[in-house]
């Protein structure tokens, strides 16, 4: 069966409860929509990232309660280069959205959402190891894949695949 | 080199708790951990899991091989169920059955 194209009009998209919210919130924070295949993506800006994930938990609508994933997509030589993808979950509503924060190699901070859902802790920890996002309030950022003393991020595309030898 | 021991992380908070290191290996993970453990007597106090130990960095190692030279390591992601992990990894679209 053919694949419907995927929708990228914003107008069309304001149904789902993420987009409406998030939009309704602050239109700049929204950069991007795309439905396809079934699923939700959101384009975030950075520096909203924290405020509207505070804004999707608490949502009486449509509590996006359950962080399911937190991962990073190298676009190397690509600009932006990083991606940093949030899958959320709400338990009650059975809604899915995906957030995605574009980021420049210059500056590879991101905040972290640790404070409002504590399970971001490891995901973030392994984002951090494997390509080197810094997330800025995370209470313990340190390794957790990668031995302590290892050096670079192995997942970023610019790593040789035999390590540095 | 690959694993030497980090500088414990977990000061006894007081003068009853101990540092208790478990690990890296253990016959009840059913894999390799390091956890380590505060503990006050028989009770733990808090902990802190190593669970690098199981990264094979798997993800890395496909990204120099053809899609058919990867289907054969998905078995060695989880030894205990690699048909499902074959699977899970067929060409999206394709018809399997």
């Amino acid at each position: 069966m053919p694949l419907s194209p995927a929708i990228t009009d914003l107008e069309q998209l304001k149904s789902h409860p993420a987009v409406a919210r998030l939009h309704g919130w602050n239109a700049e924070a929204v950069q991007q929509v795309k439905f396809d295949r079934d699923e939700m993506t959101i384009v975030v800006d950075r520096s909203a990232l924290r405020e509207a994930c505070a804004l999707l938990r608490e949502d009486p609508a449509c509590p996006f309660n359950f962080l399911s994933d937190v991962t990073c997509v190298d676009w190397y030589p690509a600009e932006p280069r990083f991606e940093v993808v949030y899958h959320l979950l709400s338990i009650p509503k059975k809604e899915r959205v995906r957030l995605k924060v574009r980021l420049n190699s210059s500056s590879v901070t991101i905040d972290s959402l640790t404070p409002i859902w504590p399970g971001a802790n490891y995901f973030e920890r392994e984002v951090f190891d494997l390509f080197g996002v810094r997330f800025a309030g995370h209470p313990y950022l340190r390794r957790i894949m990668m031995p302590e003393d290892w050096e670079g991020h192995p997942l970023r595309k610019d790593y040789p695949v035999e390590g540095y030898r | 080199m690959a694993h030497m021991t980090p500088t414990p992380v977990l000061e006894p908070g007081q003068d009853r708790t101990m540092i208790l290191n478990m690990g890296p290996q253990h016959p009840s993970t059913h894999g390799v951990l390091r956890v380590l453990l505060e503990i006050d007597g028989e009770t733990v106090v808090r902990l802190m899991p190593d669970i690098g130990y199981l990264h094979t960095g798997i993800e890395k190692t496909c990204e120099a091989k053809f899609y058919q030279q990867v289907v054969p390591l998905t078995d060695r992601i989880d030894y205990l169920c690699p048909m499902t992990n074959n699977l899970r990894r067929k060409p999206n679209g394709c018809e399997c059955f």
